[in-house]
Protein backbone atom coordinates (compact mmCIF):
# COMPACT_ATOMS: atom_id res chain seq x y z
CA UNK A 1 0.00 0.00 0.00
CA UNK A 2 2.63 2.59 0.78
CA UNK A 3 4.15 2.19 -3.19
CA UNK A 4 0.61 3.47 -4.03
CA UNK A 5 0.75 6.59 -1.97
CA UNK A 6 4.26 7.38 -3.92
CA UNK A 7 2.80 6.84 -7.49
CA UNK A 8 -0.37 8.72 -7.13
CA UNK A 9 1.28 12.12 -6.78
CA UNK A 10 3.59 11.52 -9.66
CA UNK A 11 0.88 10.51 -11.65
CA UNK A 12 -1.10 13.75 -10.98
CA UNK A 13 1.82 15.61 -11.71
CA UNK A 14 2.34 14.43 -15.03
CA UNK A 15 -1.19 15.30 -16.01
CA UNK A 16 -0.28 18.79 -16.54
CA UNK A 17 0.86 17.96 -19.12
CA UNK A 18 -2.52 18.82 -20.50
CA UNK A 19 -3.81 21.38 -17.89
CA UNK A 20 -4.42 20.47 -13.87
CA UNK A 21 -6.44 18.08 -11.62
CA UNK A 22 -8.38 20.61 -9.55
CA UNK A 23 -10.41 17.45 -8.47
CA UNK A 24 -9.64 18.78 -4.90
CA UNK A 25 -10.92 22.50 -5.07
CA UNK A 26 -13.63 21.49 -7.06
CA UNK A 27 -14.59 19.13 -4.31
CA UNK A 28 -15.57 21.95 -1.96
CA UNK A 29 -17.52 23.71 -4.05
CA UNK A 30 -19.87 21.14 -4.87
CA UNK A 31 -20.22 20.62 -1.28
CA UNK A 32 -23.85 20.77 -0.11
CA UNK A 33 -25.26 21.88 3.07
CA UNK A 34 -27.59 19.08 4.60
CA UNK A 35 -31.13 19.49 5.36
CA UNK A 36 -31.39 19.84 8.57
CA UNK A 37 -32.21 16.52 9.99
CA UNK A 38 -35.59 14.87 10.22
CA UNK A 39 -35.19 14.31 13.90
CA UNK A 40 -35.28 17.19 16.14
CA UNK A 41 -32.13 16.73 19.00
CA UNK A 42 -33.71 16.21 22.23
CA UNK A 43 -32.12 15.17 25.18
CA UNK A 44 -28.34 14.46 25.16
CA UNK A 45 -28.86 10.28 24.82
CA UNK A 46 -24.73 9.71 24.77
CA UNK A 47 -24.81 8.20 28.38
CA UNK A 48 -28.43 6.06 27.55
CA UNK A 49 -27.13 1.99 27.69
CA UNK A 50 -28.82 1.17 24.20
CA UNK A 51 -26.15 3.71 23.13
CA UNK A 52 -23.35 1.68 22.44
CA UNK A 53 -25.92 -1.20 21.83
CA UNK A 54 -27.18 0.50 18.98
CA UNK A 55 -23.53 1.20 17.56
CA UNK A 56 -22.25 -2.21 17.74
CA UNK A 57 -25.79 -3.92 16.37
CA UNK A 58 -27.50 -1.83 14.78
CA UNK A 59 -25.85 1.08 13.24
CA UNK A 60 -23.87 -0.65 10.64
CA UNK A 61 -27.71 -1.37 8.67
CA UNK A 62 -29.48 1.97 9.63
CA UNK A 63 -26.77 3.64 9.84
CA UNK A 64 -25.81 6.71 12.35
CA UNK A 65 -28.50 8.76 11.34
CA UNK A 66 -31.21 5.41 11.25
CA UNK A 67 -32.01 6.58 7.59
CA UNK A 68 -30.24 2.94 6.23
CA UNK A 69 -29.33 2.09 3.06
CA UNK A 70 -31.42 2.82 -0.03
CA UNK A 71 -33.57 -0.10 -1.15
CA UNK A 72 -31.38 -2.07 0.90
CA UNK A 73 -31.61 -1.52 4.44
CA UNK A 74 -34.88 0.79 5.64
CA UNK A 75 -34.84 3.67 7.74
CA UNK A 76 -36.02 3.30 10.81
CA UNK A 77 -36.77 6.85 11.54
CA UNK A 78 -40.71 7.75 12.97
CA UNK A 79 -41.40 4.60 11.12
CA UNK A 80 -44.97 2.82 12.31
CA UNK A 81 -42.85 -0.38 13.13
CA UNK A 82 -40.16 2.05 15.60
CA UNK A 83 -43.53 3.91 16.86
CA UNK A 84 -46.10 0.98 16.71
CA UNK A 85 -46.40 -1.42 18.99
CA UNK A 86 -44.02 -2.62 21.37
CA UNK A 87 -44.28 -6.57 20.76
CA UNK A 88 -43.74 -6.12 16.98
CA UNK A 89 -40.45 -3.66 17.57
CA UNK A 90 -39.46 -5.95 20.05
CA UNK A 91 -39.97 -9.24 17.50
CA UNK A 92 -37.96 -7.28 14.82
CA UNK A 93 -35.22 -8.03 17.04
CA UNK A 94 -35.20 -11.11 18.33
CA UNK A 95 -37.33 -12.85 15.31
CA UNK A 96 -35.69 -10.64 12.53
CA UNK A 97 -38.00 -9.48 10.01
CA UNK A 98 -38.74 -11.09 6.18
CA UNK A 99 -41.36 -9.00 4.22
CA UNK A 100 -41.69 -6.61 1.97
CA UNK A 101 -42.23 -3.13 3.07
CA UNK A 102 -42.13 0.28 1.82
CA UNK A 103 -40.97 3.52 3.66
CA UNK A 104 -40.84 6.55 2.83
CA UNK A 105 -41.97 5.48 -0.96
CA UNK A 106 -38.59 3.62 -1.43
CA UNK A 107 -39.40 -0.47 -1.06
CA UNK A 108 -37.81 -2.62 1.05
CA UNK A 109 -37.62 -6.30 0.05
CA UNK A 110 -35.14 -7.96 2.02
CA UNK A 111 -34.40 -9.82 5.20
CA UNK A 112 -33.49 -8.41 8.36
CA UNK A 113 -31.47 -11.51 10.42
CA UNK A 114 -32.56 -11.87 14.07
CA UNK A 115 -30.37 -10.94 16.72
CA UNK A 116 -30.63 -13.74 19.40
CA UNK A 117 -27.10 -12.85 21.32
CA UNK A 118 -28.22 -9.56 22.78
CA UNK A 119 -29.99 -10.19 26.30
CA UNK A 120 -33.72 -9.22 27.41
CA UNK A 121 -31.99 -6.32 29.01
CA UNK A 122 -29.66 -5.18 25.75
CA UNK A 123 -33.37 -5.57 23.24
CA UNK A 124 -35.07 -3.21 25.43
CA UNK A 125 -31.86 -0.77 26.40
CA UNK A 126 -31.24 -0.66 22.09
CA UNK A 127 -35.41 0.02 21.48
CA UNK A 128 -35.79 2.59 24.17
CA UNK A 129 -32.59 4.07 22.96
CA UNK A 130 -34.03 4.14 18.67
CA UNK A 131 -37.56 5.52 19.91
CA UNK A 132 -35.88 8.49 22.04
CA UNK A 133 -33.23 8.85 18.98
CA UNK A 134 -35.19 8.12 16.12
CA UNK A 135 -38.99 7.64 16.95
CA UNK A 136 -41.85 9.86 18.59
CA UNK A 137 -43.43 7.33 21.23
CA UNK A 138 -42.77 7.52 24.56
CA UNK A 139 -43.61 4.25 25.06
CA UNK A 140 -41.09 1.91 27.18
CA UNK A 141 -40.11 -1.56 26.62
CA UNK A 142 -39.41 -3.54 29.55
CA UNK A 143 -36.89 -6.77 29.27
CA UNK A 144 -40.24 -8.80 30.58
CA UNK A 145 -41.86 -7.90 27.35
CA UNK A 146 -39.00 -8.71 25.63
CA UNK A 147 -38.81 -12.28 27.77
CA UNK A 148 -42.35 -13.02 26.65
CA UNK A 149 -42.55 -12.06 23.15
CA UNK A 150 -39.10 -14.51 22.87
CA UNK A 151 -40.58 -17.23 23.95
CA UNK A 152 -43.84 -16.37 22.40
CA UNK A 153 -43.80 -17.11 18.53
CA UNK A 154 -40.80 -17.73 16.16
CA UNK B 1 7.19 -0.25 -13.07
CA UNK B 2 7.15 3.54 -11.83
CA UNK B 3 8.81 4.77 -14.93
CA UNK B 4 6.73 2.90 -17.80
CA UNK B 5 3.75 4.63 -15.57
CA UNK B 6 5.51 8.10 -16.47
CA UNK B 7 5.61 7.07 -19.84
CA UNK B 8 2.28 6.72 -20.61
CA UNK B 9 0.86 9.55 -18.54
CA UNK B 10 3.39 11.93 -20.26
CA UNK B 11 1.92 10.89 -23.63
CA UNK B 12 -1.70 10.55 -22.91
CA UNK B 13 -1.72 14.21 -21.44
CA UNK B 14 -0.48 15.82 -24.95
CA UNK B 15 -2.95 13.24 -27.36
CA UNK B 16 -5.30 14.93 -29.30
CA UNK B 17 -8.28 12.85 -29.33
CA UNK B 18 -11.92 13.85 -28.72
CA UNK B 19 -15.65 14.47 -29.78
CA UNK B 20 -17.61 18.00 -30.68
CA UNK B 21 -20.39 17.29 -28.02
CA UNK B 22 -21.30 20.15 -25.99
CA UNK B 23 -20.96 19.50 -22.45
CA UNK B 24 -22.74 20.77 -20.01
CA UNK B 25 -21.52 23.19 -18.41
CA UNK B 26 -21.36 22.14 -14.78
CA UNK B 27 -20.66 18.20 -16.53
CA UNK B 28 -23.58 17.50 -14.65
CA UNK B 29 -22.51 17.59 -11.54
CA UNK B 30 -19.38 15.16 -12.63
CA UNK B 31 -15.51 16.22 -11.61
CA UNK B 32 -13.63 14.89 -14.42
CA UNK B 33 -9.93 14.32 -15.02
CA UNK B 34 -8.95 17.28 -17.48
CA UNK B 35 -10.18 17.31 -20.88
CA UNK B 36 -13.03 15.40 -19.90
CA UNK B 37 -16.65 16.81 -20.20
CA UNK B 38 -19.89 15.31 -19.58
CA UNK B 39 -23.47 15.60 -20.48
CA UNK B 40 -26.57 14.58 -18.66
CA UNK B 41 -28.18 12.12 -21.26
CA UNK B 42 -31.26 11.60 -19.11
CA UNK B 43 -32.81 12.06 -15.57
CA UNK B 44 -35.10 10.65 -13.17
CA UNK B 45 -35.89 7.37 -14.93
CA UNK B 46 -36.33 5.34 -11.86
CA UNK B 47 -33.72 3.27 -9.81
CA UNK B 48 -31.25 2.47 -12.33
CA UNK B 49 -29.14 -0.65 -12.77
CA UNK B 50 -27.02 -1.62 -15.74
CA UNK B 51 -26.64 0.00 -19.16
CA UNK B 52 -25.85 -0.78 -22.52
CA UNK B 53 -25.47 1.29 -25.81
CA UNK B 54 -26.36 -0.14 -29.67
CA UNK B 55 -24.08 0.31 -32.55
CA UNK B 56 -27.04 3.18 -33.51
CA UNK B 57 -26.59 4.85 -30.15
CA UNK B 58 -30.13 3.83 -28.82
CA UNK B 59 -29.55 3.29 -25.13
CA UNK B 60 -30.92 1.06 -22.72
CA UNK B 61 -31.03 0.51 -19.03
CA UNK B 62 -32.52 -2.09 -16.18
CA UNK B 63 -34.21 -0.83 -13.39
CA UNK B 64 -33.79 -2.36 -9.96
CA UNK B 65 -37.81 -2.23 -9.62
CA UNK B 66 -40.95 -1.91 -12.08
CA UNK B 67 -41.71 1.58 -13.17
CA UNK B 68 -45.45 0.90 -13.87
CA UNK B 69 -44.92 -2.28 -14.55
CA UNK B 70 -41.74 -1.88 -16.78
CA UNK B 71 -38.41 -3.40 -15.66
CA UNK B 72 -36.46 -1.17 -18.56
CA UNK B 73 -36.32 1.79 -20.19
CA UNK B 74 -35.03 3.01 -23.49
CA UNK B 75 -33.84 5.96 -24.93
CA UNK B 76 -32.48 7.53 -28.42
CA UNK B 77 -31.18 10.75 -29.07
CA UNK B 78 -32.72 12.39 -32.67
CA UNK B 79 -31.23 15.50 -32.43
CA UNK B 80 -27.77 14.56 -32.00
CA UNK B 81 -26.78 16.23 -29.21
CA UNK B 82 -26.30 13.55 -26.80
CA UNK B 83 -29.39 14.02 -25.06
CA UNK B 84 -31.90 11.79 -24.91
CA UNK B 85 -35.60 12.85 -27.12
CA UNK B 86 -37.29 9.60 -26.82
CA UNK B 87 -38.02 8.31 -23.27
CA UNK B 88 -39.85 4.55 -23.16
CA UNK B 89 -40.18 2.27 -20.70
CA UNK B 90 -40.87 -1.73 -21.72
CA UNK B 91 -40.05 -4.86 -19.93
CA UNK B 92 -42.08 -6.99 -17.66
CA UNK B 93 -39.55 -7.84 -15.59
CA UNK B 94 -36.65 -5.96 -13.33
CA UNK B 95 -33.50 -6.76 -12.39
CA UNK B 96 -29.79 -5.61 -13.12
CA UNK B 97 -27.81 -7.53 -16.67
CA UNK B 98 -28.70 -5.66 -19.82
CA UNK B 99 -26.74 -6.35 -22.85
CA UNK B 100 -27.33 -6.25 -26.30
CA UNK B 101 -26.47 -9.27 -28.15
CA UNK B 102 -26.88 -11.55 -31.65
CA UNK B 103 -29.42 -9.06 -32.34
CA UNK B 104 -31.25 -9.60 -28.98
CA UNK B 105 -31.58 -7.47 -25.61
CA UNK B 106 -30.75 -9.92 -22.81
CA UNK B 107 -31.84 -8.84 -19.64
CA UNK B 108 -31.04 -10.55 -16.10
CA UNK B 109 -34.16 -10.40 -13.51
CA UNK B 110 -33.25 -11.96 -10.29
CA UNK B 111 -34.61 -15.27 -10.89
CA UNK B 112 -33.76 -15.54 -14.98
CA UNK B 113 -31.82 -14.08 -17.87
CA UNK B 114 -34.33 -13.97 -20.75
CA UNK B 115 -33.96 -12.39 -24.35
CA UNK B 116 -36.24 -9.69 -26.12
CA UNK B 117 -36.43 -10.28 -29.77
CA UNK B 118 -36.46 -7.17 -32.14
CA UNK B 119 -38.74 -7.20 -35.43
CA UNK B 120 -35.89 -4.65 -36.94
CA UNK B 121 -32.94 -4.50 -34.48
CA UNK B 122 -32.73 -0.51 -35.47
CA UNK B 123 -36.00 0.03 -33.55
CA UNK B 124 -35.86 1.37 -29.94
CA UNK B 125 -38.31 -1.00 -28.65
CA UNK B 126 -37.90 -4.82 -28.99
CA UNK B 127 -40.79 -6.41 -29.90
CA UNK B 128 -43.13 -9.14 -28.29
CA UNK B 129 -42.21 -10.85 -25.34
CA UNK B 130 -39.17 -12.64 -23.85
CA UNK B 131 -37.69 -16.01 -23.77
CA UNK B 132 -35.96 -17.73 -20.71
CA UNK B 133 -32.45 -18.79 -21.96
CA UNK B 134 -30.81 -19.45 -18.03
CA UNK B 135 -33.90 -20.16 -15.53
CA UNK B 136 -33.79 -21.78 -11.93
CA UNK B 137 -31.29 -19.01 -10.51
CA UNK B 138 -31.83 -18.54 -6.93
CA UNK B 139 -33.61 -15.25 -5.97
CA UNK B 140 -33.38 -15.31 -1.95
CA UNK B 141 -33.63 -11.49 -1.68
CA UNK B 142 -30.39 -11.22 -0.53
CA UNK B 143 -27.10 -10.78 -3.71
CA UNK B 144 -29.92 -11.55 -6.27
CA UNK B 145 -28.45 -9.63 -9.10
CA UNK B 146 -27.90 -11.69 -11.91
CA UNK B 147 -25.23 -9.72 -14.50
CA UNK B 148 -24.28 -11.91 -17.32
CA UNK B 149 -21.41 -12.22 -19.73
CA UNK B 150 -20.37 -13.07 -23.70
CA UNK B 151 -17.84 -14.73 -24.66
CA UNK B 152 -18.42 -14.61 -28.54
CA UNK B 153 -18.08 -18.46 -28.49
CA UNK B 154 -21.34 -18.98 -27.74
CA UNK B 155 -21.39 -19.03 -24.15
CA UNK B 156 -22.88 -16.85 -21.40
CA UNK B 157 -21.59 -16.29 -18.02
CA UNK B 158 -24.11 -15.60 -15.14
CA UNK B 159 -22.87 -14.42 -11.63
CA UNK B 160 -25.05 -15.88 -8.99
CA UNK B 161 -24.33 -14.12 -5.53
CA UNK B 162 -24.50 -16.43 -2.72
CA UNK B 163 -27.62 -15.30 -0.33
CA UNK B 164 -25.29 -15.19 2.59
CA UNK B 165 -22.28 -12.80 4.06
CA UNK B 166 -20.30 -15.65 5.32
CA UNK B 167 -22.23 -18.95 5.11
CA UNK B 168 -22.95 -18.97 9.12
CA UNK B 169 -25.43 -21.47 10.28
CA UNK B 170 -27.72 -18.37 11.10
CA UNK B 171 -27.46 -15.88 8.94
CA UNK B 172 -25.76 -12.84 9.85
CA UNK B 173 -26.07 -13.71 13.48
CA UNK B 174 -23.40 -13.00 15.99
CA UNK B 175 -21.90 -16.65 17.21
CA UNK B 176 -22.75 -18.42 14.52
CA UNK B 177 -19.79 -20.54 13.02
CA UNK B 178 -19.34 -20.71 9.22
CA UNK B 179 -21.01 -24.24 7.33
CA UNK B 180 -17.88 -26.60 6.61
CA UNK B 181 -18.65 -27.37 3.55
CA UNK B 182 -20.74 -24.59 2.54
CA UNK B 183 -23.89 -26.02 0.86
CA UNK B 184 -24.48 -22.38 -0.50
CA UNK B 185 -21.91 -23.02 -3.47
CA UNK B 186 -23.59 -26.22 -4.75
CA UNK B 187 -26.09 -23.55 -6.57
CA UNK B 188 -24.62 -19.97 -5.64
CA UNK B 189 -21.23 -17.60 -4.71
CA UNK B 190 -19.69 -18.03 -8.68
CA UNK B 191 -20.39 -17.99 -11.86
CA UNK B 192 -22.10 -20.12 -14.08
CA UNK B 193 -21.88 -20.65 -17.67
CA UNK B 194 -24.48 -21.63 -20.29
CA UNK B 195 -25.14 -21.67 -23.97
CA UNK B 196 -26.14 -17.72 -24.67
CA UNK B 197 -28.64 -19.17 -27.85
CA UNK B 198 -30.69 -22.12 -26.04
CA UNK B 199 -34.07 -21.36 -24.68
CA UNK B 200 -34.83 -23.10 -21.57
CA UNK B 201 -31.94 -23.77 -19.60
CA UNK B 202 -31.78 -24.53 -15.94
CA UNK B 203 -29.00 -23.57 -13.77
CA UNK B 204 -29.13 -27.60 -12.50
CA UNK B 205 -29.84 -29.01 -15.72
CA UNK B 206 -27.58 -26.92 -18.03
CA UNK B 207 -25.32 -24.82 -16.37
CA UNK B 208 -21.86 -25.31 -16.01
CA UNK B 209 -20.39 -24.06 -13.18
CA UNK B 210 -17.25 -22.40 -14.29
CA UNK B 211 -15.79 -20.41 -11.38
CA UNK B 212 -16.36 -20.71 -7.61
CA UNK B 213 -15.80 -19.14 -4.01
CA UNK B 214 -17.31 -16.16 -5.08
CA UNK B 215 -19.49 -14.70 -2.43
CA UNK B 216 -21.24 -11.77 -5.04
CA UNK B 217 -20.18 -9.59 -7.68
CA UNK B 218 -21.96 -7.42 -10.07
CA UNK B 219 -19.47 -5.86 -12.33
CA UNK B 220 -18.37 -8.83 -14.75
CA UNK B 221 -17.00 -8.34 -18.11
CA UNK B 222 -15.44 -10.54 -20.93
CA UNK B 223 -12.30 -8.69 -22.34
CA UNK B 224 -11.71 -9.97 -25.93
CA UNK B 225 -8.34 -8.31 -26.30
CA UNK B 226 -7.30 -11.35 -24.26
CA UNK B 227 -9.99 -13.42 -24.37
CA UNK B 228 -10.38 -13.04 -20.46
CA UNK B 229 -13.83 -12.86 -17.94
CA UNK B 230 -13.36 -10.73 -15.41
CA UNK B 231 -15.16 -9.69 -12.29
CA UNK B 232 -15.34 -7.40 -9.03
CA UNK B 233 -16.48 -9.09 -5.51
CA UNK B 234 -17.95 -7.53 -3.58
CA UNK B 235 -16.30 -8.84 0.20
CA UNK B 236 -18.11 -10.07 3.29
CA UNK B 237 -19.71 -7.63 5.79
CA UNK B 238 -19.40 -7.05 9.50
CA UNK B 239 -15.78 -8.46 10.80
CA UNK B 240 -16.32 -5.95 13.49
CA UNK B 241 -20.05 -6.23 14.65
CA UNK B 242 -19.19 -10.24 14.67
CA UNK B 243 -16.26 -10.41 15.97
CA UNK B 244 -15.18 -7.27 17.68
CA UNK B 245 -12.24 -8.76 19.36
CA UNK B 246 -10.78 -9.22 16.44
CA UNK B 247 -12.04 -6.57 14.28
CA UNK B 248 -12.02 -2.60 15.32
CA UNK B 249 -14.38 -0.45 13.38
CA UNK B 250 -11.46 1.38 11.45
CA UNK B 251 -10.14 -2.12 10.41
CA UNK B 252 -13.49 -3.62 9.78
CA UNK B 253 -14.48 -0.40 7.56
CA UNK B 254 -10.56 -1.06 5.58
CA UNK B 255 -11.28 -5.11 5.32
CA UNK B 256 -11.72 -7.27 3.64
CA UNK B 257 -10.48 -5.95 -0.08
CA UNK B 258 -12.89 -5.85 -2.78
CA UNK B 259 -11.14 -8.27 -5.26
CA UNK B 260 -10.37 -7.64 -9.04
CA UNK B 261 -10.31 -11.25 -10.38
CA UNK B 262 -9.86 -12.74 -13.68
CA UNK B 263 -11.86 -15.57 -14.03
CA UNK B 264 -10.48 -19.36 -15.28
CA UNK B 265 -12.30 -22.57 -15.40
CA UNK B 266 -12.34 -23.87 -11.98
CA UNK B 267 -10.54 -21.26 -10.46
CA UNK B 268 -11.71 -20.96 -7.03
CA UNK B 269 -11.59 -17.30 -4.95
CA UNK B 270 -12.20 -18.62 -1.42
CA UNK B 271 -15.63 -17.17 0.03
CA UNK B 272 -16.63 -18.08 2.08
CA UNK B 273 -13.91 -19.70 4.10
CA UNK B 274 -11.11 -17.22 3.09
CA UNK B 275 -10.99 -13.11 2.12
CA UNK B 276 -8.57 -11.13 1.04
CA UNK B 277 -6.67 -8.52 3.27
CA UNK B 278 -5.01 -6.13 0.59
CA UNK B 279 -3.02 -4.57 4.03
CA UNK B 280 -1.34 -7.83 4.41
CA UNK B 281 -1.38 -8.85 0.72
CA UNK B 282 -2.82 -12.06 1.36
CA UNK B 283 -5.72 -14.50 2.02
CA UNK B 284 -6.34 -15.26 5.25
CA UNK B 285 -9.07 -17.38 6.92
CA UNK B 286 -12.34 -16.14 7.75
CA UNK B 287 -13.31 -15.79 11.46
CA UNK B 288 -16.28 -17.66 10.88
CA UNK B 289 -13.91 -20.57 9.96
CA UNK B 290 -11.30 -20.25 12.79
CA UNK B 291 -9.47 -17.51 11.33
CA UNK B 292 -7.52 -15.23 13.39
CA UNK B 293 -7.10 -12.60 11.18
CA UNK B 294 -3.61 -13.45 10.29
CA UNK B 295 -3.79 -17.58 9.86
CA UNK B 296 -3.62 -18.55 5.74
CA UNK B 297 -4.70 -22.25 6.41
CA UNK B 298 -6.52 -23.48 3.53
CA UNK B 299 -6.74 -20.04 1.83
CA UNK B 300 -2.96 -20.64 0.58
CA UNK B 301 -4.19 -22.50 -2.18
CA UNK B 302 -7.32 -19.92 -3.25
CA UNK B 303 -6.82 -17.92 -6.40
CA UNK B 304 -5.61 -14.15 -5.15
CA UNK B 305 -7.32 -11.23 -6.93
CA UNK B 306 -5.22 -9.28 -9.63
CA UNK B 307 -6.05 -6.21 -7.45
CA UNK B 308 -7.91 -5.04 -4.66
CA UNK B 309 -9.34 -2.18 -3.44
CA UNK B 310 -10.77 -0.87 0.09
CA UNK B 311 -13.09 -2.73 1.48
CA UNK B 312 -16.95 -2.21 1.12
CA UNK B 313 -16.94 -0.08 -2.06
CA UNK B 314 -19.44 -2.13 -4.10
CA UNK B 315 -17.98 -2.32 -7.26
CA UNK B 316 -21.03 -2.75 -9.53
CA UNK B 317 -19.69 -2.42 -12.66
CA UNK B 318 -16.69 -2.99 -15.04
CA UNK B 319 -15.77 -2.10 -18.59
CA UNK B 320 -12.75 -2.56 -20.99
CA UNK B 321 -12.16 0.10 -22.84
CA UNK B 322 -11.61 -0.50 -26.02
CA UNK B 323 -12.43 2.68 -27.56
CA UNK B 324 -10.36 5.03 -30.04
CA UNK B 325 -12.03 8.85 -27.98
CA UNK B 326 -10.02 8.55 -25.22
CA UNK B 327 -6.54 8.75 -25.04
CA UNK B 328 -4.08 6.25 -25.96
CA UNK B 329 -3.26 6.00 -21.71
CA UNK B 330 -7.01 4.00 -21.34
CA UNK B 331 -7.03 2.32 -24.05
CA UNK B 332 -7.66 -1.55 -22.95
CA UNK B 333 -7.35 -0.40 -19.44
CA UNK B 334 -10.64 -0.96 -17.18
CA UNK B 335 -13.17 1.46 -15.29
CA UNK B 336 -15.14 0.40 -12.54
CA UNK B 337 -17.96 2.07 -10.69
CA UNK B 338 -17.99 2.21 -7.01
CA UNK B 339 -21.65 2.56 -5.80
CA UNK B 340 -20.54 2.85 -2.52
CA UNK B 341 -20.43 1.81 0.71
CA UNK B 342 -22.69 0.98 3.93
CA UNK B 343 -20.47 -1.15 6.14
CA UNK B 344 -17.73 1.19 6.85
CA UNK B 345 -20.15 2.95 9.10
CA UNK B 346 -19.24 4.57 11.88
CA UNK B 347 -16.65 5.02 9.59
CA UNK B 348 -17.06 7.91 6.85
CA UNK B 349 -18.21 5.83 3.83
CA UNK B 350 -16.13 5.59 0.46
CA UNK B 351 -16.68 4.58 -2.70
CA UNK B 352 -19.70 7.11 -4.46
CA UNK B 353 -17.19 7.20 -7.61
CA UNK B 354 -15.58 5.73 -11.07
CA UNK B 355 -12.07 5.04 -10.96
CA UNK B 356 -9.80 3.35 -14.02
CA UNK B 357 -7.30 0.64 -13.81
CA UNK B 358 -4.47 0.91 -16.77
CA UNK B 359 -3.79 -2.58 -17.90
CA UNK B 360 -1.10 -4.62 -19.86
CA UNK B 361 -2.15 -7.12 -21.19
CA UNK B 362 -4.18 -9.19 -18.68
CA UNK B 363 -3.06 -7.89 -15.63
CA UNK B 364 -3.27 -4.47 -14.95
CA UNK B 365 -0.41 -2.33 -14.75
CA UNK B 366 0.58 0.21 -11.97
CA UNK B 367 -1.93 1.69 -9.73
CA UNK B 368 -5.51 2.70 -10.15
CA UNK B 369 -6.68 5.99 -9.96
CA UNK B 370 -9.79 8.34 -9.87
CA UNK B 371 -11.70 9.00 -12.91
CA UNK B 372 -15.22 10.34 -11.69
CA UNK B 373 -16.56 11.87 -8.77
CA UNK B 374 -19.28 14.35 -7.64
CA UNK B 375 -22.12 11.15 -7.78
CA UNK B 376 -23.22 12.05 -4.07
CA UNK B 377 -22.82 16.08 -4.36
CA UNK B 378 -20.84 15.20 -0.82
CA UNK B 379 -17.19 15.64 0.35
CA UNK B 380 -17.38 12.89 2.46
CA UNK B 381 -20.69 10.61 2.45
CA UNK B 382 -21.31 9.61 6.50
CA UNK B 383 -24.57 8.09 5.87
CA UNK B 384 -25.39 6.45 2.24
CA UNK B 385 -28.67 7.59 2.01
CA UNK B 386 -27.26 11.31 1.90
CA UNK B 387 -25.54 10.04 -1.41
CA UNK B 388 -27.81 12.48 -4.08
CA UNK B 389 -26.72 9.65 -7.08
CA UNK B 390 -24.71 6.56 -7.32
CA UNK B 391 -22.88 4.90 -9.70
CA UNK B 392 -24.07 1.47 -10.45
CA UNK B 393 -23.81 0.68 -14.44
CA UNK B 394 -21.49 1.66 -17.19
CA UNK B 395 -20.64 1.18 -20.77
CA UNK B 396 -19.19 2.54 -23.78
CA UNK B 397 -20.89 3.83 -26.72
CA UNK B 398 -20.13 3.27 -30.23
CA UNK B 399 -18.06 6.68 -30.37
CA UNK B 400 -15.71 5.56 -27.43
CA UNK B 401 -17.96 8.02 -24.72
CA UNK B 402 -18.48 6.38 -21.26
CA UNK B 403 -21.75 6.52 -20.31
CA UNK B 404 -22.59 6.12 -16.32
CA UNK B 405 -26.28 5.19 -14.94
CA UNK B 406 -27.14 6.25 -11.12
CA UNK B 407 -29.11 4.31 -8.81
CA UNK B 408 -30.89 6.84 -6.81
CA UNK B 409 -32.94 8.82 -9.34
CA UNK B 410 -31.86 7.32 -12.62
CA UNK B 411 -29.64 9.53 -14.20
CA UNK B 412 -27.40 8.92 -17.32
CA UNK B 413 -24.56 11.12 -17.89
CA UNK B 414 -22.36 10.70 -21.29
CA UNK B 415 -18.61 11.07 -20.42
CA UNK B 416 -16.35 11.94 -23.15
CA UNK B 417 -13.29 13.45 -24.12
CA UNK B 418 -12.80 16.96 -25.80
CA UNK B 419 -9.32 17.49 -25.15
C1 LIG C 1 -27.67 -6.85 8.79
C2 LIG C 1 -28.40 -5.63 8.67
C3 LIG C 1 -29.33 -5.21 9.81
C4 LIG C 1 -29.02 -5.04 11.13
C5 LIG C 1 -27.66 -5.29 11.80
C6 LIG C 1 -30.22 -4.56 11.76
N1 LIG C 1 -31.22 -4.46 10.85
FE1 LIG C 1 -33.13 -3.77 11.19
N2 LIG C 1 -33.63 -4.19 9.30
C7 LIG C 1 -32.79 -4.70 8.33
C8 LIG C 1 -33.55 -5.00 7.15
C9 LIG C 1 -33.00 -5.58 5.85
C10 LIG C 1 -34.89 -4.68 7.43
C11 LIG C 1 -36.10 -4.84 6.49
C12 LIG C 1 -36.59 -6.28 6.58
C13 LIG C 1 -37.75 -6.58 5.69
O1 LIG C 1 -38.01 -5.89 4.72
O2 LIG C 1 -38.43 -7.59 5.98
C14 LIG C 1 -34.90 -4.16 8.80
C15 LIG C 1 -36.04 -3.69 9.42
C16 LIG C 1 -36.04 -3.08 10.67
C17 LIG C 1 -37.18 -2.41 11.28
C18 LIG C 1 -38.58 -2.29 10.70
C19 LIG C 1 -38.65 -1.48 9.47
C20 LIG C 1 -38.52 0.01 9.69
O3 LIG C 1 -38.08 0.66 8.73
O4 LIG C 1 -38.83 0.55 10.77
C21 LIG C 1 -36.77 -1.95 12.50
C22 LIG C 1 -37.58 -1.16 13.50
C23 LIG C 1 -35.39 -2.36 12.66
N3 LIG C 1 -34.98 -3.03 11.54
C24 LIG C 1 -34.63 -2.11 13.79
C25 LIG C 1 -33.36 -2.62 14.01
C26 LIG C 1 -32.64 -2.52 15.26
C27 LIG C 1 -33.16 -1.84 16.50
C28 LIG C 1 -31.45 -3.15 15.08
C29 LIG C 1 -30.35 -3.37 16.11
C30 LIG C 1 -30.75 -4.04 17.34
C31 LIG C 1 -31.40 -3.63 13.71
N4 LIG C 1 -32.58 -3.30 13.09
C32 LIG C 1 -30.30 -4.27 13.12
C33 LIG C 1 -31.41 -4.89 8.45
C34 LIG C 1 -30.72 -4.85 9.64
Amino acid sequence: MKANIILIPAILLLFSCAGKTEKGKENESVKVVKEPPVVEQQADLSDHPGQPLYTQHCLPCHQADGNGVPGMYPPIVETKWVNGDNKTLISIVVHGMDEEIEVNGEFYNTIMAPLPHLSDQQVSDVLNYVRRQFGSSTEKITPEEVKIVRENES
Amino acid sequence: MLLFTFSIVIFAGCSKQGTTLQPDPDNGGLLLPDGFSALVVAEDLGPGRHITVKENGDIYVSLRRLQDGNGAVALRDTSGDGRADITQYFGSVSGTGIELHNGFLYYGADSMVVRYPFENYEDLLPAGNYEIIAGGLTDERQHAAKPFEFDGQGNMYVTIGAPANACMEQMRTKGSPGMDPCPLLEYAGGIWRFREDVVGQTQLEDGYRYSTGIRHAVALRWNDKVGKLYTVQHGRDQLHQFFPELYDTEQSAELPAEEFLMLDDGADFGWPYCYYDQLQGKKVLAPEYGGDGVETGRCEAKTDPVMAFPGHIAPNDLVFYHGTQFPDKYHNGAFIAFHGSWNRAPEPQEGYNIIFVPFDGQLPLGNWEEFADGFSQLSTVDNPGDAVHRPCGLATGPDGSLYVVDSRKGKVWRIFYSG
